[in-house]
């Protein structure tokens, strides 16, 4: 076998092993699930909706929850959200410091590798400011979740009663 | 039988109702929860545009809670809470002894509409339950008088912001609040003091019959005459 035979196969070998290793299970960096998300009912609120059309202040609120899952083996971070139901879409979390509620907004949440963080009622949860329509009970519609690495991730968002 | 037995017998008997007594009423005080503080009776709206004397439920147990209606967490949580309680008093037939007042303090947005609408979306009964608000300064000292801690934070684009005017128009604003339902005796006296969206059912209603059990001080009559049932 001459040498440039034996470099070929060891070339193509290489490559080959190469292509296993990224096409491997838990070797593809973060694989994000959302689960179960659902939004309050919620009234887009008549004299408030007007009101809050450019207004301060006026624009009515909802907000979405779910669970990030994250099946991979890297972290990812949830770093923005779209829908069209509503004018601003930002990560809030409440925190509670004794028996006040204190709404915080976060700029990303971090997902950890096989690791998942739940948004949930006085926690975090996405919010939905300005709605445009009202948010009935079995309403569904599509949230778009922006993670850093993963990119866009379209949810269909259930409106159900409180769950806490 | 001599003369002396029967009269240990009655003696013997008279202790022990004495006794009995003495149980009941230390029974009774155990049972008694504490004082904080009276609920001023000013006026309000409700939410048909009505003007609401919060004295007017005196007579009732009162189950009072504060929110906003574009709280989108927590305040929804305490209305749940107290909706849940309103079924559990329907269900034991205290309906017409208990009354539920919810305070917006938000008043600036909250208008007698704004919370009509938000308590319909909630299926609230407003047989027994009715939705306040009314003039900034007497929301503000009421949340004085209750301990109710308010501070307004203003967001634009999830960026927190100091003032409202640190951008035009683009702004809206959330209220940190206590998060908490007080429980209020016939009296107008605050006389629990529950956590709010965390509230349990069971506890709440053990304190409400408690409540509802005590009689009157005097059997005060409701302020100017008016019934509490035809004043809403």
């Amino acid at each position: 076998m001459s040498w440039i035979r034996i470099l070929r196969v060891a070339f193509a070998g290489g490559l080959l092993l190469a292509l296993v290793a990224c096409g491997a299970p838990g070797a593809s960096g973060p694989q994000i699930r959302i689960v179960d998300p659902w939004a309050r009912p919620a009234m887009s609120g008549g004299m408030s909706m007007g009101e809050g059309h450019g207004g301060h202040g006026g624009a009515a609120t909802s907000a979405v929850y779910f669970v990030v899952r994250n099946e991979g083996d890297q972290p990812d971070a949830l770093i923005g959200a779209a829908t069209d139901v509503a004018e601003t879409v930002e990560l809030h979390e409440t925190r509670m410091e004794g028996d006040i509620a204190k709404m915080v907004p976060v700029p990303r949440v971090e997902i950890p590798a096989r690791g998942q963080v739940e948004f949930r009622p006085r926690g975090l949860h996405v919010m939905l400011i300005g709605l445009r329509r009202d948010l009935k009970v079995g309403d569904t519609f599509t949230l778009t979740l922006r993670f850093e690495k993963s990119g866009e991730k379209p949810v269909t968002v259930t409106v159900k009663e409180m769950n806490p | 039988m001599p003369r002396g037995f029967w009269l240990g017998v009655g003696i013997g008997l008279l202790l022990v109702a004495a006794a009995g007594a003495v149980k009941i009423a230390l029974d009774a005080r155990a049972e008694s929860l504490p004082v904080y503080m009276t609920v001023p009776d000013w006026p309000f709206t409700d939410q048909e545009g009505r003007t609401f004397w919060l004295g007017h439920t005196r007579s009732k147990v009162v189950v009072l809670g504060m929110i906003y209606t574009h709280c989108p967490d927590v305040c929804p949580l305490i209305t749940a809470r107290m909706r849940e309680l309103q079924e559990q008093v329907a269900a034991e037939g205290l309906s017409d002894q208990v009354f539920f007042v919810t305070i917006t303090i938000d008043p600036e947005r909250d208008t007698p509409e704004v919370l009509r609408r938000y308590a319909r979306a909630r299926k609230v009964d407003f047989t027994n339950w009715a939705f306040l608000t009314g003039d900034p300064s007497t929301i503000r000292h009421l949340t004085e008088a209750l301990g109710i801690y308010t501070e307004r934070v203003y967001g634009i684009n999830g960026t927190p912001a100091a003032t409202p005017g640190a951008s035009a128009g683009a702004a809206t604003y959330f209220i940190n609040h206590t998060d908490r339902i007080f429980l209020v005796d016939r009296q107008g006296r605050v006389r629990a003091l529950l956590p709010g969206s965390r509230t349990e059912l069971p506890e709440a209603m053990e304190k409400i019959r408690r409540l509802v059990r005590e009689r009157p001080a005097s059997s005060a009559p409701l302020p100017m005459g008016v019934a509490l049932r035809s004043s809403f």
